[in-house]
């Protein structure tokens, strides 16, 4: 007789440790079973309230601008879909891998992002070719960061953290470290690259304000900052980044993945998707922070332009992607980045194994994907009656569960109310 | 220093629009802005990636030369944390103390302090060199991956604390060494180099002294902290 507790999986594991003694490192991120945006559903227009639109005769409005209406922006960003592509490393994934990204991204109209690690000449290049916004990131260890990377970019993102290893550093052995990304990154062939797992030189909420008025001088004030958090101490978190002087707002969640972390890590650290709106719109609403122009970007679990149409309606202005569009891109979630043998050629420093990697290819498919979870959304929002991704609210959903509800403050569906909690 | 140029994006802006007319028209000879009797602003001479000279007078804030790229950046007065942080290439030479942090994450350039600075000189240093003609607290080179520290007074607790590659020479006291920290032996050539720097940037040292010197060098190359993250880590990596 099997048991529920004990499983397979559950034994396999405690019999591992007993060979390794240490926990369980592997990619991607949450595997177990938690809150997800499935537990919202969106309410359709039909004879009360708006319209529905005639989509796709009548149009539907999917551009988003960060850094509009901020007085140290000079060149805000503009997508085309509120549907971006996350920061994934050169390391993590190979140099095709990122150029499928940078292109995949220009052709669905949206922007792609270093990740940790510099960038290379041929990301760019690839990124200008095809139209996609580059965010170049500022990451804990500053590998490959100079004053003309961050001036290469469209906005630049202060990653704090990542909700796949929140308060992790990074660390990658030095037989990953090739000669090319070594040099890239600034440190001597021959060392892993570690990540610190904070910011050496940020100690309190005020040195995050002084990065920032560092970027805008570096950058003269022409670029948005997006500060990446990794969802924990929300409220507060999205409290201190606004304070900070953010542009934009990164709210990484629990279900994000990544390529290497310990597994006890991003199981059990963390706030999950669902449970980030609520005390980050309250941190907004007391700040004001919308009406000055700052904008929230989520991350972490989104699959389809249903969960995108629901993190809008619950107050963000866009939504990124990792493993979806690497998905979409070939990788069959074996779970094994960290170990560097990627057989599609994503996850890998092989150049044999990233021979298998058309990234051309892989690039189309990307652009495909984050077009189609675009026209997702946009027939979503036709069928509630919205011409604009900036017209959604929460009102355009309903909680199925009374845990739904209860988190996130949406109406539950037959009771059509908030729960008393929120109404206090 | 004029009235108009208290913020630091009105200082910096008359840093940038010399640098802008330098290189766009020489034949202007422009002149370079007078900065004195600053009074703490931070993030000043940030990110200048042109070979130029800059004179500042007077105490700066945070991160001041963060990001240098390229300058010669002088400044007679006291620095706060962070001086030269991210920095790839240029100087920065100071008269005065700076507290801590200075030349964090820097990877290329030479930093110059003459006075006293706080603590985690240099840390994550990857190919800077950082000298400074007096004491420093603790935590000297943390992390560092390449690159000088030279201090010519005492170093504090901690001194190269999980240090991979790079050297720290100390002229005086050391506190306490940190993990994967021991102590080498000063070479001839360690004593030309550091005799070189000391006479570029007019240090008055006795030659003689050089042979007191310590030189800290990591316990292992390559090594932080792969030992431990073998133990911690790796051994949990499995398919």
């Amino acid at each position: 007789m099997s048991s529920f507790i004990w499983n397979e999986d559950v034994i396999n594991e405690i019999r591992a440790r007993g060979e390794t003694g240490a926990p369980r490192v592997r990619g991607f991120g949450a595997n177990r079973i938690l809150p997800t945006l499935d537990a919202l559903t969106i309410l359709p227009s039909q004879l009360a309230g708006k319209m529905p639109i005639d989509f796709p005769r009548e149009n539907i409005s999917t551009e988003v601008v960060i850094g509009e209406g901020r007085e140290d922006v000079s060149k805000p960003i503009k997508i085309k879909t509120p549907v971006y592509i996350s920061g994934m490393s050169f390391g993590a994934l190979s140099k095709s891998a990122k150029m499928a990204l940078a292109m995949g991204a220009g052709i669905a109209g949206s922007m792609t992002n270093t990740g940790e690690g510099g960038t290379f000449e041929e990301e760019k290049e690839t990124a200008d070719k095809w139209g996609a916004k580059f965010v170049v990131q500022w990451s804990t260890a500053r590998f490959g960061v100079s004053a003309s990377y961050l001036n290469s970019g469209d906005a630049i993102e202060i990653r704090i953290g990542k909700g796949a290893a929140p308060g992790l550093g990074g660390y990658a052995p030095a037989e990953k470290i090739s000669a090319e990304i070594a040099r890239l990154r600034g440190i001597p062939y021959g060392l892993p690259a570690v990540s610190p797992n904070r910011h050496l030189d940020i100690e309190e909420t005020n040195d995050l304000r002084r990065h920032i008025l560092l970027m805008r001088e570096v950058v003269d004030y022409k670029l948005p900052i997006f500060v990446k958090i990794g969802a924990g101490r929300v409220y507060e978190d999205v409290r201190a980044a606004i304070a900070a002087g953010a542009d934009a707002i990164v709210l990484d969640s629990s279900q994000g993945g990544t390529g290497s972390t310990v597994e006890v890590v991003s199981e059990h650290a963390g706030v999950p998707l669902l449970g980030m709106f609520a005390p980050a719109m309250r941190a907004f609403k007391e700040t004001n922070a919308k009406e000055n122009g700052v904008r929230l970007l989520v991350s972490g679990g989104i699959r389809n332009g249903a969960d995108v149409y629901k993190a809008l309606a619950l107050g963000a202005d866009a939504v990124g992607l990792g493993t979806a569009v690497l998905i979409s891109a070939g990788c069959y979630v074996c779970q094994e980045c960290h170990l560097g043998k990627c057989t599609i050629g994503l996850a890998t420093q092989d150049p044999k194994l990233e021979s298998k990697l058309d990234w051309k290819n892989a690039g189309e498919r990307i652009g495909r994907f984050i077009s189609s979870i675009t026209e997702e959304l946009k027939l979503l929002c036709a069928l509630s009656g919205h011409a604009s991704v900036r017209e959604l609210t929460t009102e355009d959903l309903r909680a199925l569960t009374y845990d739904a509800a209860a988190i996130t403050g949406i109406k539950l569906i037959g009771y059509d109310q908030q729960l008393p909690m929120w109404t206090y | 220093m004029p009235e108009a140029l208290v913020r630091t994006k009105d200082i910096n802006n008359a840093l940038k629009n010399y640098i802008a007319t330098k290189y766009s028209d020489p034949s202007k000879h422009a002149k370079p802005p007078k900065i004195s009797n600053l009074s703490g602003q931070d993030c000043i001479a940030v990110g200048i990636s042109k070979n130029v000279v800059i004179f500042i007078e007077g105490n700066a804030g945070d991160y001041f030369g963060a990001l240098n790229a390229g300058a010669s950046i002088r400044l007679t007065g006291n620095a706060g944390k962070f001086l030269g942080d991210t920095m790839t290439a240029g100087e920065i030479i100071v008269k005065g103390d700076v507290m801590h942090g200075l030349g964090a994450f820097m990877s290329g350039g030479t930093i110059v302090v003459k006075g006293d600075a706080g603590g985690r000189v240099g840390i994550m240093n990857r190919g800077g060199s950082i000298l400074v003609h007096g004491s420093v607290k603790n935590y000297t080179g943390l992390y560092m991956m390449a690159g000088d520290i030279i201090i010519t007074g005492n170093v504090g607790e901690h001194t190269g604390h999980w240090m991979m590659r790079g050297s720290i020479y100390v002229g005086g006291d050391i506190g306490s060494l940190g993990t994967n920290a021991k102590e080498g032996t000063m070479t001839e050539a360690d004593k030309k180099k550091l005799s070189e720097l000391f006479k570029k940037y007019g240090i008055d040292e006795n030659p003689e002294l050089l042979s007191t010197y310590k030189k800290i060098e990591p316990e292992k190359y390559a090594a932080f902290p792969e030992p431990e993250y073998e133990k911690v880590l790796l051994k949990g990596v499995r398919a």
